[in-house]
């Protein structure tokens, strides 16, 4: 990428997180005077689930389980959410927080068969296939999948 | 590495072992098992379910819209729709999330209908001049897309083909949709769009 992705700078991060926090809240994401009490709303909703908004990481945490959420309110396809992984995650610059999205998305019960099942979907269906980028996410689950075992719960990384 | 898979080939013969993802349970609480018989991979009109979602898909990235605006796209569809979000939808109707063939197969029609009529609007569409930042494409996409899904609403409405597709999600699995015309109620189980050519714009 020669130009820096937006989820690498923390300002980036802010305004993505922002827009989806306005989704998932069903509020219009407001401009002008109204802004900044709505913008105040959503800092401290941020900062009480996760943490100080000083930090990258912070803001890392939180755009990946808005994108969570907000990927299981909306998706319809299984073989979808493999390729937003595989394909859309390099190419729009966000695949390094691809751990932090599935230690959120894999807290939902149902999410590990999804993930399964696209899997096995695009496995069988794509002739010819390297699978390189599914062997990867198939290790990030399984990581995933480890980081609970371990903690007895979901729980997030550590920031690389 | 397999040259070919064959398209019902057991997960067992893949070359990622899938049964490696598995959850370890507390001790004492036995795994519940919610596997879907498999039903799907030859199930008739699949294909063409499969590819009425990557149409839609591909329209909405050719135009510049990102993963978020693909969710957000279809998410309002299933919204002006049905009146719920797909995790709702599915959970309405006791189907796995996201496997569509385990839901009615008038809803699928329904979602497949839709998702060609505005993956053609989008296709044919172009951004206005100087439309450069991601959340602004992203919004302009949205809007077209819901303009699209309302504007099929009505037509089917006003035609009486589905008539409101809220109407049509309540409906349990396999019971035909009775519609009232101008020569009394008529059950119609499945309504099969033979190609795009019918589909109403």
């Amino acid at each position: 990428m020669s130009q820096k992705s937006p989820y690498h700078t923390l300002k980036g991060l802010k305004e993505k997180s922002y827009f989806l926090w306005c989704y998932l809240t069903d509020v219009e994401a407001q401009f002008g005077a109204v802004f900044a009490e709505q913008y105040a709303r959503f800092k401290q909703a941020i900062r009480s689930q996760f943490g100080d908004l000083r930090y990258r990481v912070t803001w890392e945490r939180a755009w990946s389980s808005l994108t969570a959420d907000h990927l299981w309110e909306n998706l319809d396809d299984n073989r979808f959410l493999i390729q937003l992984f595989t394909e859309f995650a390099p190419q729009e610059g966000w695949d390094h927080l691809i751990a932090f999205i599935l230690d959120r998305l894999l807290q939902n019960g149902e999410a590990l068969d999804c993930i399964k099942r696209g899997l096995e979907r695009i496995l069988q269906l794509s002739p010819n296939a390297e699978f390189t980028a599914e062997r990867k996410l198939f290790h990030a689950v399984q990581a995933a999948l480890a980081r609970q075992t371990a903690t007895g719960r979901a729980s997030l990384p550590t920031a690389a | 590495m397999l040259d070919k898979p064959l398209p019902d080939e057991p997960a067992s013969q893949l070359p990622l072992d899938l049964g490696e993802l598995t959850r370890v349970e507390p001790a004492g609480k036995p795994k519940k098992s919610k596997q879907p018989p498999d039903p799907a991979l030859t199930a008739p009109g699949r294909e063409e379910r499969v590819s009425s979602r990557e149409e839609f898909v591909a329209a909405i990235k050719t135009l510049g819209g990102d993963a978020i605006c693909i969710q957000r796209a279809t998410g309002a569809l299933y919204r002006i729709v049905f009146g719920m979000t797909t995790a709702q939808l599915y959970k309405h109707h006791g189907a796995p999330k996201n496997e569509r063939d385990f839901l009615p197969i008038v809803v699928q029609h329904l979602i497949q209908l839709h998702e060609l009529i505005n993956a053609e609007k989008v296709r044919n569409h172009t951004l206005p001049t100087g439309m450069e930042a991601q959340a602004e494409i992203n919004e302009h996409i949205l809007v077209v897309v819901q303009k699209q899904t309302r504007q099929t609403e009505i037509y089917l409405s006003t035609h009486k083909l589905f008539g409101k597709g809220t109407l049509v999600a309540q409906k349990k699995a396999s019971s035909p949709i009775t519609i009232e015309s101008e020569y009394g109620p008529l059950d119609i189980p499945v309504l099969e769009l033979e190609n795009e050519s019918d589909i109403p714009f």
